[in-house]
């Protein structure tokens, strides 16, 4: 079987594999951007207003939405298999009711299921909350969060902000995974959490709510120190990328792989399939030095969408540059809107889908029977504005495994 | 610059990826991380205003260009503006010398037991690092009496060989471990191969880590026009050495910018030893009479062999030998990255970068730790007293060899 593609999509499709028992090869272009995001499974955020039971609210999405094909017990089984599979990870949440988390601008977001660290934040249930930083992690900003929070019409929270002063690794800088690396170290530990002490006072009950970057190995265990150090629940607030929780995430997710015997192939790109009949025979893929042919019982397209190079852009119209699949939803040359910030006639775009996510060729039959499309690349949703990526990527990447391991089993 | 490589910099959409993964700017703040060197510095950057000294503590590893997730050839543009920076500077007679393997090891091989000996004393490594500044403590090679090419030379062939192979071997092998090249040429007559061993030299590559980009390009060449017309006779090439490989593979084309088409062939009939039998594994023609080996072995992947893009097909074949438990570690990096490790001011930093990785060593118990890289194998077992083998070796000794 080959994945094409790192993202959480691509894994968690290759980890159900290898959990049925198929031979998975996984070839991604890079790490994949799980370490961008803040680790949390948002399932459906915005329909358009801020949804607040999503696995209710999936009956109103279009007929042609991902979710819509698979059906509400597909979604709910993918949104609880993360937190079974790896309960390393402590997820909280099952797609039920949607939790208010605060962003490292202080917006309020709903997501379904979230690390217990960053769960601990949801604004829904009320009272006091601090949110501080240490100053020389860059781009977080306490005050301007508090008050967000505090004037978001979502939630009732009381808030208020605190910065210490504390060397961190005697830079003047230091990156959110300085600063998780730094908080493994007891003695470390011990001196940025009085600083924070100080700088907080008296709590007064209140939750505090810290970048997040309560460790990256030893993550249970800095975040119950540092809980204990500030005598107060402590939460992670997402800050700008490199995301601690989502290296976490993709730790743990690479880790079960691996234990699972699964060969990863990261830094080469698959360019060209190669047609044996209307199956996917094998897929050429560009490592160093030439081209290698990697033969293919299943494919699976995991290479995400616009932003990612799943879907390739030119003056004219959409292609998909692996098989060259047909992108359904291709608006041409009038991609985009004049608001940025609503939705774009590109945005549906993607790969049409069976149930069994093969695609579907012009005429609405299947293309390639082995071939299978998953996550952004799939048409009929909008992430971005739903708040649904990883629930798609979880949804479509299992369903995916799925279909292939039935086949298998025939 | 070639252009391909330094107009990758306008993908980068300044996700940090890369800096997540840089094993430098986690260990050292005197390195700013890749992105903040690579393609952020490269805009501003034109010949003869090289400002920014701290790329010099890049170690070159390339995993940020590996783990780029938008294509940004990030190491390739630092490592060229490294050599840029060095080329506006006194290069060191060190990084000179410690760069050419090949010269290094024609004036130490027939004097091999007293070099050897000289260098393992203190006063001599006291002198090294204040004269050169060759770290005291950094893990350096010993020199053989007989080179592979003559062990090779003599080397009784097996008959019934079903078809070639080229055996690039490089200068450690060569030099400094003759006998693991035995052994690799031993593993491909085994599994049918007969192997070339055509004279050759040195690839250029630790001239190039070191910026040294003009004599490096000299060398390349060189090594080219020997492994060329066997590369156009058909013949596939070998070379156990994961760093020599790419360099042939890739490296002297996106960094070197050299645009020759015998390179391009060379490079692209060029396989790692583990990837060759890895690859013949998979299509049912590898040998797999192994003997059974008890022992306990973490395998590190060097950062070199991530550059190949071929996943871990040393792991993949110590699966296959019968009760070696085989423990994949997940680190990055041991610090050295070639010569970076060796300099004085570099050394603490290359211990603190494959810190982790010495403890997960410490801690496996371990009989010997497996690493295709020779520099990475001596830095390593330096650092943990656990004999480090290249995976062909437990190869070797299974096939009962």
């Amino acid at each position: 079987m080959l994945v094409v593609g790192a993202g959480l999509s691509g894994l968690a499709c290759a980890l159900r594999l290898a959990d049925g028992g198929a031979p998975v090869t996984v070839i991604a272009t890079g790490t994949g951007s799980l370490q961008l995001g803040g680790a949390t499974i948002d399932l459906l955020g915005y329909a358009p207003a801020l949804v607040r039971q999503p696995l209710d609210a999936l009956a109103g999405l279009p007929a042609d939405h991902p979710y819509s094909l698979l059906g509400r017990e597909r979604v709910v089984a993918a949104t609880g298999w993360l937190a079974e599979r790896l309960p390393a990870l402590r997820l909280r949440g099952d797609g039920g009711t949607n939790m208010l988390l605060a962003t490292a601008l202080g917006a309020v977001r709903p997501t379904a299921v979230a690390p217990a660290a960053v769960a601990a934040g949801d604004l829904r249930p009320g009272g006091p909350v601090v949110f501080a930083n240490v100053r020389p992690l860059r781009d977080f900003f306490p005050a301007l969060i508090a008050a967000n929070v505090a004037a978001s019409a979502e939630v009732r929270v009381e808030t208020r902000a605190a910065e210490a002063d504390v060397d961190v690794r005697g830079d003047a800088d230091a990156s959110p995974i300085a600063l998780a690396r730094a908080l493994e170290f007891p003695d470390q530990r011990a001196r940025i959490t009085a600083a924070l002490r100080d700088a907080i006072g008296d709590t007064g009950g209140a939750r505090v709510g810290l970048p997040a970057a309560l460790g990256v190995d030893a993550h249970a265990e800095v975040a119950e120190a540092v809980s204990d150090a500030l005598g107060a629940e402590v939460f992670e607030v997402p800050t700008a990328p490199p995301s601690v929780p989502g290296i976490r995430l993709y730790r743990a997710l690479l880790a079960e792989l691996r234990n699972r015997r699964v060969r990863l192939i990261v830094g080469s790109t698959a360019v060209a399939g190669v047609r044996d009949g209307d199956r996917i025979g094998s897929l050429d893929v560009q490592v160093s030095g030439r081209i290698s042919r990697f033969a293919a019982d299943a494919v699976v397209l995991a290479t995400g969408g616009l932003a990612t190079g799943g879907l390739e852009a030119d003056r004219d119209g959409l292609r998909e540059p692996v098989l060259g699949l047909p992108v359904a939803g291709d608006p041409g040359a009038d991609r985009y809107g004049a608001d940025p910030f609503r939705e774009q006639a590109v945005d549906r775009a993607g790969i049409r889908v069976d149930a069994r996510m093969r695609p579907l060729g012009a005429g609405g039959a299947v293309a390639h029977p082995n071939v299978h499309a998953v996550g952004a690349l799939v048409h009929g949703a909008v992430p971005w504005r739903e708040l649904s990526g990883n629930g798609l990527a979880l949804a479509t990447g299992l369903a995916a495994a799925d279909a292939i391991l039935e086949e298998r089993a025939a | 610059m070639s252009a391909d490589i330094r107009g990758s910099l306008d993908n980068c959409v300044k996700c940090t990826i890369c800096e997540t993964f840089c094993p430098v700017a986690q260990a050292t703040p005197l390195f700013p991380g890749p992105k903040y060197a690579g393609p952020q510095s490269e805009r501003y950057r034109e010949p003869g205003t090289s400002v920014d000294a701290s790329l010099d503590y890049c170690s070159g590893c390339g995993i940020c260009t590996h783990v780029c997730p938008q294509g940004v050839d990030i190491a390739e543009i630092n490592a060229r503006a490294r050599a840029q920076m060095r080329a506006e500077r006194r290069m060191p007679l060190r990084d000179r010398l410690i760069a050419r393997p090949t010269l290094l090891g024609r004036l130490a091989q027939p004097v091999a037991p007293v070099a050897n000996a000289v260098m393992r004393t203190g006063l001599a490594r006291r002198a090294a690092e204040s004269a050169l500044g060759i770290h005291r403590d950094a893990a350096l090679p010993s020199f053989s009496m007989r080179t592979l090419q003559s062990r090779a030379r003599r080397r009784r062939r097996p008959g019934g060989a079903t078809r070639t192979v080229v055996y690039f071997h490089g200068c450690a092998a060569n030099y400094n471990e003759p006998g693991v090249g035995m052994m690799a040429i031993d593993v491909l007559e085994h599994n049918g191969f007969e192997v070339i061993v055509p004279r050759q030299g040195c690839c250029g590559l630790p001239l190039q880590s070191n910026g040294n980009l003009g004599p490096a390009r000299s060398y390349t060449r060189g090594l080219v026009s020997r492994l060329a017309p066997y590369a156009r006779a058909g013949h596939m090439i070998v070379a156990n050495s994961t760093s020599c490989g790419l360099m042939l593979k890739r490296e002297a084309r996106e960094i070197l910018g050299i645009d020759d088409p015998d390179l391009a062939l060379v490079g692209e009939r060029m396989f790692d030893i583990c990837e060759l039998l890895r690859d013949l594994h998979d299509a049912g023609e590898l040998r797999t009479d192994f003997h059974p080996v008890s022992m306990r072995v973490p395998y590190h992947q060097p950062c070199q062999g991530r550059g190949h893009g071929f996943g871990k097909p040393a792991l993949d074949l110590l699966r296959l030998i019968p009760e070696l438990e085989v423990i994949e570690t997940d680190r990055e990096c041991c610090g050295v990255a070639g010569t970076y490790g060796l300099k004085k001011e570099k050394y603490e930093i290359a211990m603190q970068v494959g810190a982790s990785l010495f403890s997960d060593i410490a801690g496996a118990r371990a009989d010997c730790t497996a690493c295709d890289s020779e520099t990475c194998r001596w830095h390593i077992a330096k650092a943990t007293g656990v004999p480090a083998v290249h995976p062909l070796e437990l190869l070797h000794r299974a096939y009962g060899l």
